[in-house]
């Protein structure tokens, strides 16, 4: 592959999915924009901003990492499903990557680029969704509650953020494999829908294996919230585990070249 | 030998050798021998469904042959897919592209994958087509859309261009500009054109060479003269009484009439009348005969043939 060509494919993919992409990461905000109607506009639920202290503040933070983890660990993924399949599925579907396979390049190299192009657009977002809410509840809480000062949360922040980037690598990684699945489904069924479900189905078998521990830790907090215990528990956010972590890995991998396999023997009807 | 010395040498652009392809028990293609020259213009025709986007498919690496194989420019599919592909235009009929692109964008995007692109042939094919460079691909007429994939096809100097059903959809005008202008154009460059068509008054304008296809097989492949040379009508009056034809020579058709029968005879037509004269034909008449009849008689005679097997 010259490099032409792979500016061309560059510039192609990135034309193709670059409004989705960006659809894509705002919906991954979702929560902080329900969690911020609900704020506005129910008077219980209102936090008093006046009141707001620097200690105060990173429970306000907390509550914003396990909200968005439980959103990005149910809906979320499944969001991430729709992604994956629009990277190749509709390409296949309406027949126009028949184009490229007109042209003089290899069958693999098309699927390697479809593959990391979505891989990254959809595990960036993934990825950087849990720090950028952390940061938006952050920076907004700051400016506008009187009692928050900049220098006595900061410390509160990066506590809350270390928690987060672990967070961040065990979703991210979870994404890339279910990324991964959905990415071998459509190349294998080529209608986009069929994929969508395939993909559904397989986020939930990876769950019951790898997401079961992340799932429980989301359900415990939202039980210690509403039976009013204010102990944060960010256990499972402080421990990276190796294994798990490269298990998740092999199994995307092999995910990949499923697809590089099925791709290859596939016939252009 | 080196693998250049070896394509100069070799006067087929395309070769099989009997090709075969199923789909399920489905038979699309049966034991196809095909060979293209280079230089020339070969047209394949047959009904749709006849088999001859699935040859084109094998001919260009979309679909594995389930029997025989294939050369291109002298080289077998699987040797050298890449390099086929540096020389090698296809368009396929659906004429597939990516919509969203705009004309200008699309001739960008195709230039990078071809080294022997030349924007100067893409431009004058631009102005000749009269074609929008900012209008997006999916705002273009089906004609618009046809001349730009053949412009994409034409601009990186391909050896061989390979058209599947190049007019279909496209309005009697443009049809005509796409066959008779641009496809003898292309030929006249030396280049080698297949195109497959069910429109036989297509293949007769610009064909050197004809293919006719059926159920998968190819029944016949000749020249247009000798086509015209070797086939003939021969018509004569019954006067009521018909002649026994089975057993004649060369007849491949009988068309009967109220009071005339009309045979299509291949190949033996000195030999068809003086057996015609012995079972009391008078006064037969020999007539030229038109692509159309060649093929409409040429596939009866083989279903008929089918049928009675």
């Amino acid at each position: 592959m010259t490099k032409s060509i792979m500016k061309a494919m560059l510039w192609k993919e990135w034309r193709e999915t670059r409004w989705k992409w960006l659809a894509f990461a705002l919906a991954f905000h979702i929560p902080l924009f329900i969690a911020g109607l609900m704020v506005t506009l129910r008077e219980s639920a209102r936090f008093d901003l006046y009141a707001l202290s620097d200690s105060v503040l990173s429970q306000v933070l907390e509550f914003a990492l396990v909200f968005q983890s439980g959103f990005l660990i149910t809906a979320g993924l499944f969001l991430l499903a729709f992604f994956a399949v629009g990277s190749i599925g509709a390409e296949l579907d309406n027949r126009s990557m028949f184009f490229l396979f007109e042209r003089p390049v290899r069958r693999w190299q098309v699927l390697l680029f479809k593959y990391v192009v979505g891989a990254l657009q959809t595990t960036s977002c993934v990825g950087l969704s849990l720090l950028s809410t952390l940061t938006v509840v952050y920076l907004v809480t700051a400016a506008a509650a009187s009692n928050v000062t900049l220098a006595g949360s900061w410390g509160a922040y990066v506590l809350i953020v270390s928690n987060g980037l672990r967070g961040s690598v065990w979703t991210t990684i979870i994404a890339l494999m279910v990324y991964s699945a959905t990415f071998l489904f459509s190349v294998w069924f080529e209608k986009w829908w069929i994929a969508v479900i395939a993909g559904a189905v397989s986020l939930v078998l990876m769950f019951y294996y790898f997401g079961g521990n992340l799932i429980d830790w989301v359900i415990s907090r939202a039980a210690r919230t509403s039976g009013g215990d204010n102990g944060i528990n960010l256990e499972f956010y402080s421990r990276l585990e190796l294994l798990p972590i490269l298990a998740m890995l092999m199994v995307s991998a092999g995910l990949y070249f499923a697809s590089q396999y099925v791709f290859a023997r596939k016939e252009m009807r | 030998m080196s693998p250049d010395s070896d394509n100069i040498l070799d006067e087929n652009a395309i070769e099989t050798r009997n090709l075969g392809r199923k789909f399920g028990k489905f038979e699309a293609v049966k034991n196809v021998s095909l060979r293209v020259p280079r230089g020339t213009v070969f047209g394949l025709l047959g009904v749709n469904g006849a088999g001859k986007s699935t040859i084109i498919k094998m001919i260009m690496g979309h679909l594995r042959p389930t029997a025989g194989e294939v050369r291109v420019l002298g080289r077998a599919l699987g040797e050298d897919l890449l390099g086929i592909r540096r020389r090698v235009a296809y368009v396929s009929e659906n004429r597939y592209m990516y919509d969203w692109m705009t004309v200008e964008e699309s001739i960008r995007f195709t230039s990078a994958f071809h080294e022997t692109w030349d924007d100067n042939k893409a431009s004058d094919l631009l102005k000749r087509f009269s074609l929008p460079s900012e209008k997006k691909v999916r705002q273009l007429s089906r004609g618009n859309r046809a001349r730009l994939c053949l412009l994409l096809a034409l601009s990186f100097n391909p050896e061989l261009i390979i058209l599947d059903e190049p007019t279909s959809g496209l309005d009697p005008i443009v049809r005509r500009d796409f066959i008779e202008n641009i496809v003898a154009e292309i030929a006249e460059e030396g280049k080698t054109v297949l195109f497959s068509s069910h429109i036989v008054e297509e293949v007769e304008r610009v064909a050197d060479y004809v293919g006719i296809m059926d159920e998968g097989e190819l029944l016949m492949v000749s020249t247009i003269d000798d086509i015209k040379l070797t086939y003939k009508r021969v018509r004569y009056a019954t006067n009521g009484t018909r002649p026994e034809v089975a057993g004649v020579p060369g007849v491949l058709m009988v068309e009967n009439g109220r009071y005339e029968q009309v045979l299509t005879v291949h190949g033996v037509v000195d030999e068809t009348l003086q057996m015609l004269g012995e079972r009391g034909v008078k006064n037969p008449e020999v007539l030229p005969i038109s692509l159309e009849d060649i093929f409409v008689n040429t596939v009866r005679a083989e279903r008929e043939r089918r049928a009675n097997r």
